[in-house]
């Protein structure tokens, strides 16, 4: 007689698992497509052949262009976009938001918005960037990951690449300046379901839950669209290479990389044609701290916790700190340096400004204000509030 | 003056700390922005506090050259009895000065207060943003050596000292007497002052420390 054994359908680990089959989606990313494809066929006016190649037909994506000084604009061919409002902005300013787009319809719409529907006299002022949304839908968390640790390491390139200071803006804040990048293991191997991230971090992991993408922030405004195209080519340059290996592989390819100092090669094999785009004046500089950053964020650190595990009270390290700790039990601030009342003392200084017309504001404020020059006092309570 | 800027100012930088070059001195401090005060159109001016010099009214027109806006640099300081980590946050919030809201300060060994017997009633605060913290952060100070290093956690009455804004040493929390070497906030190692050797326990960061000691010219201490 013939056994028949019966195979369990084995589920995979959720970490390689499509994030369209984790989440569900209200919105369905081909909604527009035949429609888009139409009209943007239909836009004479816009010489297509100038227009800069995307390397990546298939992958959608999705653009917010912040402008302000938008006081009207031709809302009779928007077609693959959107308007939102900002709060952010000033002087009319506006968010327009394409719908998940791909291939030539990225540089088409960006030219159409720029000569067809935005007024003359729009302005990219420095409040104002350019966010793309990378469709990860159809890619797992370990995908997502290998992109986010690759991200890692060439982030300084990319941030230089970029231009305009965006390193130092506080709503594209780099990974490199932060410990967020910590939680990216942990991410994944929730399905990024309960990401602990911040929307403001350069790279915004957070729209994975909602829309299927991750958020990248760090271009600024700009109309330049070969500009726009080719930011948007080095990201899915990284992409592609983080959906064409496994993570480990491509983690053992970053590990090695501070040994071997092959920065340059690395480079060429990930970014290829667009490698000439990077600028590779300080590349072993820009590289090693992304790739020390991978190194820490996706180390399970044994020897930390065997420490931690052996703490004795009679060691150096812990009688020091309790020496230490009873010697400022008054200041309270030895090892945490927290505000006390000395850090927080103050002596008036009389200021030499002139004594302005409306004093009522610092009255109402209960601030004293003495005769002759201004003398603006604050009390401690006022100061810590 | 554009008053708009004036408000710009008042709202990216009222009741955080920036650093301003003080004539007198040439050197900047580290001061609270309390209040911002543009009554008079013609000649706002914003109040200012330092443990040092008190508190003051300063004119914004004659000072703007003077202010300094940016952040620490990212990375270990040393910090009265051992070494903090300065790094931004990236939270949403209109202030672009130094605030709790858009950076934060780390205490590598707080893993380690956390697992000492009874550690609440040593009291431990976590570390925050305060002028002095942000004065070490600014000011950077770093021994010269590895020697120096160990000499500093020797004679004085410190846990740790960090070598540059990586790398850090401090005193074992175990029995043992070699030091421990950090990386930022993860002990990777272990320094013998006897043998002179660093041995790093986490392979994946033997590269760094190599490159390190060979740009600090450490050459009369041994990696394993």
């Amino acid at each position: 007689m013939e056994i028949k054994i019966k195979k369990e359908k084995q589920e995979l680990p959720i970490k390689n698992t499509a994030i369209s089959r984790i989440f569900s989606y209200k919105y369905n990313i081909n909604d527009h497509d035949n429609t888009l494809n139409e009209v943007l066929d239909s836009q004479a006016s816009i010489e297509v052949d100038k227009l800069p190649i995307i390397i990546d037909p298939k992958c959608r994506i999705g653009i917010e262009v912040e402008v302000e000084n938008i006081p009207s604009f031709n809302d009779n061919i928007m077609y693959s976009w959107q308007l939102h409002d900002d709060s952010s902005l000033r002087n009319n300013g506006r968010e327009f938001v394409s719908f998940p787009i791909y291939g030539q319809q990225i540089p088409l719409s960006l030219a159409l918005l720029f000569t067809n529907i935005l007024p003359i006299g729009y302005d990219f002022s420095k409040r104002t960037s350019i966010h793309i949304h990378m469709n990860v839908r159809n890619m797992t968390p370990e995908q997502v990951a290998a992109f986010v640790c690759l991200f890692i390491v060439f982030e300084k390139l990319l941030y230089r690449f970029v231009g305009n200071n965006r390193d130092k803006n506080i709503f594209c804040v780099p990974l490199y300046e932060t410990q967020i990048s910590n939680y990216i293991l942990e991410a994944m191997n929730c399905g990024f379901s309960n990401v602990r991230w911040y929307k403001y971090a350069g790279l915004n992991l957070l729209p994975i839950t909602t829309q299927g993408s991750i958020e990248l922030r760090q271009l600024h405004g700009t109309d330049d669209v070969s500009k726009i195209c080719t930011w948007i080519n080095l990201l899915q340059r990284i992409r592609l290479h983080a959906m064409s290996r496994s993570l480990d592989d491509i983690l053992n390819e970053i590990r090695d990389l501070n040994t071997n100092s092959q920065y340059d090669f690395f480079v060429q094999k990930i970014f290829l044609s667009e490698a000439r785009f990077l600028s590779f004046y300080s590349l072993v500089n820009d590289m090693e701290s992304g790739v020390t950053c991978v190194k820490e964020c996706t180390l399970n650190n044994k020897f930390h916790q065997l420490v931690l595990s052996k703490i004795v009270i009679e060691s150096e390290l812990v009688s020091t700190i309790i020496k230490i700790q009873n010697k400022n039990r008054i200041g309270k601030n030895a090892l945490s340096a927290t505000p006390t009342e000395q850090d927080v003392g103050f002596i008036s200084v009389t200021s030499t400004i002139a004594r302005p017309e409306n004093e009522q504001t610092y009255l109402n404020n209960n601030w004293t204000i003495s005769d002759g020059p201004v003398e603006v006092v604050l009390s401690p309570q006022e100061i810590r509030r | 003056m554009a008053v708009n800027e004036f408000d710009e100012f008042r709202k990216q930088y009222e009741k955080t700390f920036i650093r301003i070059k003080f004539e007198n001195t040439n050197v900047y401090k580290v001061v609270n922005i309390l209040a911002c005060i543009s009554d008079d159109e013609k000649n706002p001016y914003f109040v200012i506090h330092n443990p040092e010099i008190g508190q003051c009214a300063i004119k914004w027109n004659d000072t703007r050259q003077s202010l300094d806006y940016s952040f620490p640099k990212v990375g270990l300081f040393n910090h009265k009895h051992g070494f903090l980590l300065f790094h931004r946050f990236p939270e949403r919030q209109w202030k672009r000065g130094i605030t709790s809201a858009n950076s934060h300060i780390g205490n590598p060994l707080w893993s380690i207060y956390t697992r000492i017997p009874d550690y609440r009633r040593l009291n431990f605060e976590f570390p925050s943003i305060t002028y002095s913290v942000l004065e070490s952060a600014f000011h950077g100070y770093y021994p010269t050596n590895i020697d120096d290093a160990i000499y500093e956690i020797e004679s004085e009455s410190i846990c740790g000292v960090c070598i540059n804004g990586t790398f850090g040493i401090t005193k074992n929390p175990m029995l043992q007497k070699e030091y421990l070497f950090w990386k930022s906030l993860s002990i990777i190692g272990t320094v013998d002052v006897r043998t002179r050797t660093i041995e790093v326990i986490e392979p994946v960061f033997r590269q760094e420390v190599q490159d390190f000691l060979k740009r600090k010219q450490e050459f009369d201490w041994k990696l394993r």
